[in-house]
């Protein structure tokens, strides 16, 4: 029961082993984690009036101005550039979630 | 001259002396005239008077002889009969009785004494007792009735009216004398009083005669005869008018002179007929044709035609002037040696008083020069409308290409865009599993066991690794651009690099569960090439087919001919779509950026490859299917290496 008090993080990321990464920290801080490749899940997540509450936080190699515009299309929450530190990471998901 | 009258040449010419002819010939015909009809009236009273006294000396008789003959004495009578007849004029008396008997016959002989005469007897008396009497032959014969109580007898009296006749004939010279006298004085007085009037008309003819030299002058205004005054003032009148007339002339004339001058001097002019013969050339038009005044007076005027005009042309300006219009055009003429004439012509008709033209004076300027430079300028102009449209042609070709190289740079601008965007994806990436793995070993290093340490220290490792080709790459390719790389180039056994590299990916392709095959066409096969760029090709290719091949295999074939050396890569993985396939050997060009990353591609292999095989003047091609395979396969020319492959 105390399982599904946590919340559920998503991570999607193509790259395994940033994927893995966060899954780590993620479950570290006592969050339940989900998987997947491909980013184009948080499109689906914004277009369901349902899914309105959830949190999205872009995670960009591009760091361009262009780049964040792109983010922007999808409504995230925030976004971080790469490479970022899995403690800044967390402190920012815990300030979306409280 | 002959055909003149007689009387016409016979006659004076001078006025005066006609005058003269002409009052003597009246005189001459007038004064005998009037001295005859004069001389004959006063002939007429002396033959009157003499009858007269004839008839009274008959009378005188009769009474007297009444009883001469009733007593017949005879005597008495001869004495009174020889008494009788010494009156002057009495040529013969007789007496007789009634029955014709001759009582008494005296007869009067001129130059001697009245004689009795007895040869006559007897005498026929008229029938009635009444005077009667005869004229004959200047004798005058009077029968007188002797009447006493009754007739007696007659009185026979010839009476000569020679005497008579000679006092008329005496009258009529004195008359004509008279009358020539008179006439003498009236010539004398005619001469006086027409000497001065007809000496002045005579001065006035003379002058008149003269009037084209006198103009201006005058002749002194006699007053002598009103006519003569009326003339001469005429003749002055017309005098100063003649004098005004020439003024004015001699001033068109000369202004006229000045105008022709001016004319000759600017223009080349002429006069033609109305059938075009020249009747008039200046010497401009001399000048300018180059005939002679002969060889154009009486010509044609079409001696100076050139072939440019057409028929209908000249047919238009015929028609202009030959209904009295001016014409204006522009002429090409033909000069006596065949230079052109290029003239600006005028045409003004001259028309006679029934309306047609009798003279075409055409006045025209020479416009060669200018033609000349109008024809140049138009031939400049058509070349500059050539060059400018050749220009705007090339603008337009240069504004294709700019366009060109615009969209070319854009298209450039953008790769190098996607270049940066990628290079700093493709940093990033391996960095980020380095600095998350790093800081989870750093804050975790107490709870995680051994074994996990180990993998994520194994992760790390790998990622620094890609980080280290994807720099190397980058290098290489940078290097390759700005044609600083050392090329190596030694003598290599192809066939040995092909082999080694399929060796060396072998197991990587075992554990993905693919084959891969070596199809070789010879043993040897020795080249000058760098053998590490050479690796790097085949190792770009080989993994690549690697990356995107799931299942099946990979086929490494080389085929050699006396030209070229072909290698070719064939997979059976996910091919590439049709409309990506030309981007394929671009810097970073992703056909699916997932994918890529999936399988860890710097996105510059290709490059990389293209590069290397271009530098050995060869070339890199991909032909694929989607969803069914691709081949890459590269081709080497031979040209340089082909003794050594012998």
């Amino acid at each position: 029961m105390s399982g599904s008090s946590k919340p559920i993080v998503l991570i999607c990321e193509d790259e395994s082993h940033i994927r893995a990464s966060i899954c780590y920290v993620v479950k570290k801080a006592g969050y339940n984690c989900e998987q997947a490749s491909d980013g184009e899940v948080c499109v689906r997540l914004r277009s369901e009036p349902a899914f309105a509450e959830i949190k999205i936080i872009i995670l960009t190699a591009y760091g361009q101005a262009v780049d964040e515009l792109k983010t922007r299309e999808v409504s995230a929450n925030c976004f971080i550039v790469k490479p970022f530190s899995p403690r800044f990471f967390m402190d920012t998901l815990a300030e979306l979630l409280s | 001259m002959t055909s003149q009258p007689l009387f016409k040449r016979l006659l004076p010419r001078r006025l005066d002396r006609q005058v003269m002819l002409l009052v003597t010939l009246l005189l001459c015909l007038v004064i005998p005239f009037f001295a005859s009809l004069e001389a004959g009236k006063s002939a007429k009273r002396v033959v009157d008077s003499a009858t007269r006294q004839a008839r009274a000396l008959a009378e005188n008789i009769a009474v007297t002889s009444i009883a001469h003959i009733i007593t017949l004495d005879f005597s008495s009578s001869d004495q009174l009969l020889l008494r009788t007849a010494r009156f002057p004029g009495v040529v013969e008396i007789q007496v007789i009785d009634l029955e014709g008997r001759i009582i008494t016959d005296v007869i009067n002989k001129p130059d001697s004494e009245p004689q009795l005469r007895y040869e006559l007897i007897r005498l026929q008396p008229p029938a009635k007792p009444i005077l009667r009497q005869t004229e004959k032959v200047g004798l005058l014969t009077i029968w007188q009735p002797v009447i006493g109580a009754s007739l007696v007898g007659w009185v026979r009296l010839t009476y000569s009216l020679a005497e008579a006749e000679s006092i008329a004939q005496q009258y009529f010279y004195d008359y004509m004398l008279d009358g020539a006298i008179m006439a003498l004085m009236l010539m004398v007085l005619i001469l006086l009083v027409m000497r001065r009037p007809l000496r002045m008309l005579r001065e006035a003819a003379i002058f008149a005669a003269d009037l084209k030299n006198k103009s201006g002058m005058h002749i002194p205004v006699d007053s002598s005869a009103i006519e003569i005054e009326q003339l001469d003032r005429a003749l002055n009148e017309a005098a100063t008018n003649l004098f005004e007339q020439e003024t004015t002339i001699k001033r068109a004339l000369k202004a006229l002179n000045t105008q022709k001058l001016a004319l000759d001097e600017h223009s080349i002019v002429s006069i033609t007929d109305v059938d075009g013969n020249i009747t008039y050339a200046n010497q401009k038009f001399i000048a300018a044709t180059g005939f002679s005044s002969e060889e154009l007076l009486g010509k044609k005027h079409n001696i100076v035609k050139s072939d440019f005009h057409s028929e209908a042309f000249f047919g238009e300006m015929w028609s202009t002037i030959a209904t009295g219009n001016i014409w204006h055009g522009e002429i090409l003429n033909r000069s006596k040696d065949g230079r052109a004439l290029w003239v600006s012509t005028t045409i003004v008709p001259f028309m006679d008083e029934l309306g047609k033209p009798y003279e075409y004076v055409a006045i025209r300027t020479d416009i060669t020069e200018q033609k000349q430079i109008e024809q140049e300028l138009e031939e400049k102009a058509y070349i500059l409308k050539q060059m400018s449209d050749n220009l705007e042609e090339l603008v337009k070709q240069r504004t294709s290409e700019l366009e060109a190289a615009n969209r070319q740079l854009q298209h450039l601008n953008k790769i190098k865009s996607d270049f940066v965007s990628v290079v700093s994806h493709e940093l990033r990436t391996p960095l980020t599993s380095i600095k998350s793995f790093t800081e989870i070993l750093k804050d975790d290093i107490e709870v995680l066991d051994i074994n996990t340490q180990r993998r994520f220290l194994s992760i790390i490792n790998d990622e620094s690794d890609r980080l280290g080709r994807l720099i190397n790459d980058l290098l290489d390719l940078q290097k390759m651009d700005a044609g600083k790389t050392v090329w190596k180039d030694e003598q290599i056994n192809l066939v040995d690099v092909l082999k080694k590299s399929v060796e060396f990916f072998s197991p990587a392709y075992r554990e993905k569960g693919l084959q891969l095959h070596l199809n070789l066409d010879r043993d040897e096969c020795l080249l000058d090439l760098d053998a590490d760029r050479i690796r790097q090709l085949l190792t770009n290719l080989l993994s690549n087919a690697l990356k995107f091949t799931e299942h099946g295999g990979v086929t490494m074939t080389m085929m050699t001919t006396l030209a070229e050396i072909t290698v070719a890569v064939t997979d059976s993985g996910l091919g590439i779509p049709a409309d990506e396939i030309d981007k394929v050997f671009e810097s970073f060009h992703q056909v699916d950026s997932s994918e890529t990353r999936k399988t860890g591609g710097s996105g510059l292999g290709l490059t990389i490859c293209k590069e290397i095989v271009e530098h050995y003047g060869g070339s890199i091609g991909v032909v694929s299917t989607l969803g069914e395979g691709s081949c890459f396969s590269f081709v080497l020319p031979l040209t340089k290496h082909w003794e050594r492959l012998n």
